[in-house]
């Protein structure tokens, strides 16, 4: 079987090479699939003493190992080659599962298998990303000088659209999970669209699950946003009345023409919305910015058995999607409490996963309005690099008109 | 508002018309206003006593207060108001270092 030539070229590879640590550094151990004892013998005897077994010591403890001369090609040719073959094997399999899923189950369930399964082989046959940080000074002096050249560049991520915030952030970085608190009806939501308004007219592209509001509303709302009163309110497109038509596509037409897409994920378009489809959607849309709303509504593909254990394991899969995929992901939390919740923003105490938000997140940032007031107050709950900060921003979120504010 | 149990009580009948609903008066409300006012000079003073008023009125179902009703609730409405006031002067002073870490960078 080809496999196992594949799989035992490797490991003779590696005794000829004398050396384990490219294939470990490359994490090949999901590249065996029929002699994965031999591959764990032979790590484990590298790691016991420091060396490499000889063949012969193999021989002695696996009778089906085979003496392979592999002085042709170098130690990665191998690597690359066992990777490629366990992959197809693993597809192969996935496959196989899926079609008897599809006639057990239906398509919904072999769907999901599919989606989950494609992620973990991914994840598991890709190598982690190692970075010589003495040797790639060059690259770091090159990217300050681009941002340090260019005022509309000089923070590393990407803008926020508040001065505050990304003066104290440095914008949206990769890797970053930020997360917005409030209570309900706080105007979280509207928060994080203007977030993905502002990315998105600075030329990023955002994508945006939505398990709340329909593709209507969000589109509405979006324009609302872009268009700052200029030519309508949002209750005019919602109720159809007050701006001409014909306005309103001359408005749209140039504003959106040729511009980054901005995709929307909406909860009638999938059947569970849990971290693998999220996952999935990354993939399929490659983002440059990523907003979850909300992070209650969210299902735990891991089956986490209290709500405080489903919104741990997604909190955590967030942050690792964020980082994995090397885009900043915005999640909304409403926070609820019994009785009467006062006039103030939630605090990061008041949030039931608060202990793993507080390792996940690199920013937390809470927002708060009075009941059917304009005057939102934004204040950071968890910053993880740079100062704390607050500031009072006047909002009319039907004309989408705004202000950052300091003295109210 | 003066912190008087006349005043007390004027503010719970004021405030609960305002909500739709009724305070319900009885005799031996006015002794136990004096109280009241003796634990609102050593929690806060007259503002927090408004302040619990209006949260009181406001979160309660029954559409008949009485001023019992009020005393048994008093000890965690005087807790949360504390904490929001003390939250609120927190953020006024987080708003006022950032706008001057703001004019800093600016300058």
């Amino acid at each position: 079987m080809i496999t196992i030539n594949y799989e035992m070229s490797l490991l003779n590879s590696l005794i000829d090479a004398e050396s384990i640590v490219p294939a470990v550094e490359q994490n090949v151990d999901e590249s065996f699939i029929d002699h994965k004892d031999i591959w764990e013998f032979v790590h484990g005897y590298y790691s016991k003493y420091s060396k490499l077994p000889t063949k012969s010591i193999v021989k002695n403890e696996f009778r089906e190992f085979e003496f392979i001369d592999t002085s042709a090609a170098p130690l990665q040719f191998y690597i690359d080659e066992a990777r490629k073959h366990a992959l197809s094997e693993n597809v192969r399999t996935t496959l196989h599962d899926t079609i008897q899923i599809l006639r057990d189950s239906g398509p919904n369930a072999a769907l999901n298998f599919v989606a989950m399964n494609s992620l973990r082989l991914m994840k598991n046959t890709g190598a982690l990303k190692d970075t010589n940080l003495t040797g790639d000074y060059l690259e770091r002096v090159e990217d300050f000088k681009v941002r340090y050249e260019d005022p509309e560049k000089n923070i590393m991520g990407i803008p926020s659209g508040f001065d505050v915030i990304d003066k104290h952030f440095g914008g949206w970085q990769k890797g970053d999970f930020i997360v917005i608190l409030g209570w309900t009806g706080s105007g979280k939501s509207w928060f994080s669209r203007l977030f993905a308004a502002n990315a998105w007219m600075a030329g990023y592209s955002p994508l945006i699950i939505s398990l709340e509001m329909n593709k209507e509303q969000e589109g509405y709302r979006l324009d609302t946003i872009l268009n700052q009163g200029e030519t309508f309110r949002n209750s005019d497109l919602m109720f159809g009345r007050g701006v001409n038509p014909e306005a309103y596509e001359d408005w749209a037409k140039r504003t959106f023409q040729n511009r980054p897409p901005i995709h929307l994920v909406t909860s009638d378009g999938i059947e569970a919305a849990n971290q693998n489809v999220v996952e999935a959607k990354v993939e399929q849309y490659q983002p440059d910015l990523l907003i979850l709303d909300y992070h209650g509504l969210f299902d735990d593909a891991k089956k986490g058995g209290t709500e405080t254990e489903r919104a741990k394991n997604l909190s955590k899969d967030f942050k690792r999607i964020a980082v994995r995929h090397n885009i900043p992901v915005i999640d909304i939390a409403a926070v609820t409490m019994d009785g009467n919740h006062g006039e103030r923003a939630p605090a990061l105490a008041e949030v039931a996963w608060s202990k793993q938000l507080a390792y996940d997140a690199d920013l937390v940032m809470a927002v708060h309005r009075n009941e059917e007031s304009n005057l939102f107050e934004v204040v950071s709950r968890k910053v993880r690099r740079g100062h704390p900060f607050a500031f009072y921003l006047q909002w009319d979120l039907d004309s989408g008109k705004r202000e950052e504010l300091f003295d109210v | 508002m003066n912190l008087t149990g006349e005043a007390l009580i004027t503010c719970l009948t004021n405030t609960a018309e305002a909500n739709g609903k009724i305070f319900f008066q009885t005799e031996k409300d006015e002794v136990n206003a004096e109280r009241l006012v003796k634990f609102f000079a050593a929690n806060g003073g007259a503002e927090v006593a408004q302040q619990c008023v209006e949260r009181f009125i406001r979160n309660e179902r029954q559409p008949v207060i009485f001023l019992l009703d009020f005393v048994v609730k008093i000890g965690t409405i005087v807790e949360e108001i504390k904490i929001e006031n003390q939250d609120r002067e927190e953020f006024k002073r987080l708003v006022r270092q950032t706008q001057e870490r703001m004019k800093g960078d600016n300058n």
